[in-house]
């Protein structure tokens, strides 16, 4: 009875692992591309608020480079919540000096246009 | 009069190719595909980072106690004494929720993540590495328990890379998360 109920589960997860390997194939990303006018915001608040740690290029400087970077991150969103909280004692918070809209953009130009995702 | 039939090395050598090609084909898609770079599965957890670093864990245990009652079928415990009948089947059981476990998790680290080529970025490629060499060992130890005829040693070796290549991702992933975003980070 147990043999069996096993066997059952390993067909099933049989079935899993190849709808996994499907879905790799077939899933698109559902992250908006960003628009010109957030990319030049974007650009505008990196330059003001980001450059003068990460380089003007995000080439690093006291910060981390973050050109070619952010593999560290899961997804934009960690990035969004990263940069709003920042880390004690060595990046700043941006939540308190930047509105949503504003992280979202600078995000959306690190994310495109420096690191490349 | 029954017969012995000597190892054939047949069976390990298709269990080598085989694993060998999912390990390759597992690093090719990382290497072409672009990473999507969001979130995909989290259930209960804030994000799919802290998921993934969680199920890990669920799945090393589970490994932990793959080896264990792997150690116990081929006599090397003694604990339980006597083995219970459905013993082995909870040794199939484990494994197969192990790996079930771990595909949601490759999901995201394949189609989000990609596989990671700068070797100065120690942890990621190490990682990626890794992770295309358990599922190669995890397809040649699947060959080997359904092959007869392998060499005796080549399923206690193939079940040690598979458990030794889970111990150094959970390592350079979930150790690495509870080290540095934070514990238990749910």
């Amino acid at each position: 009875m147990f043999e069996r109920f096993v066997n059952v589960v390993q067909l099933l997860v049989a079935g899993a692992a190849v709808l996994t390997v499907v879905l790799m194939f077939t899933v698109s990303p559902t992250v908006a591309a960003v628009s010109p006018p957030d990319a030049d915001r974007g650009a505008e608040l990196f330059q003001a608020n980001c450059a003068g740690c990460h380089g003007v290029g995000g080439e690093g400087g006291i910060g981390p480079a973050l050109a070619g970077g952010l593999a560290r991150f899961g997804s934009i969103e960690d990035v969004v919540s990263f940069v709003s909280t920042g880390v004690p004692g060595s990046m700043p918070g941006f939540e308190t000096r930047l509105g949503p809209d504003e992280i979202n953009a600078v995000v959306e130009f690190v994310w495109t246009e420096l690191a490349g995702r | 009069m029954s017969t012995v039939s000597a190892p054939s090395p047949r069976a390990l050598w298709y269990a080598l190719l085989l694993g060998g090609g999912v390990a390759i084909a597992v690093g090719v898609y990382g290497s072409v595909h672009d990473p999507a770079g969001q979130q995909t599965i989290s259930l209960f957890f804030s994000n799919t980072l802290s998921f993934k670093a969680w199920t890990t864990t669920v799945i090393l245990l589970l490994a932990l106690f793959q080896l264990y009652s792997a150690l116990r079928m081929w006599g090397n415990v003694s604990l339980p004494r006597e083995m219970p009948g459905w013993f082995g089947d909870l040794h199939r059981l484990s494994g197969t929720l192990a790996f079930a476990l771990s595909l949601p998790v490759a999901f995201h680290c394949l189609w989000a993540l990609g596989f990671e080529p700068d070797v100065t970025e120690l942890r990621r490629f190490a990682h990626s590495l890794l992770g295309c060499l358990f599922y190669g060992a995890f397809a040649a130890k699947v060959t080997l328990v359904r092959s007869h005829g392998s060499p005796s040693w080549a399923l206690p070796v193939a079940g040690g890379v598979v458990f030794t290549t889970l111990v150094a991702i959970w390592m350079t992933t979930s150790l690495w998360f509870f080290t540095t975003i934070g514990f238990p980070a749910i």
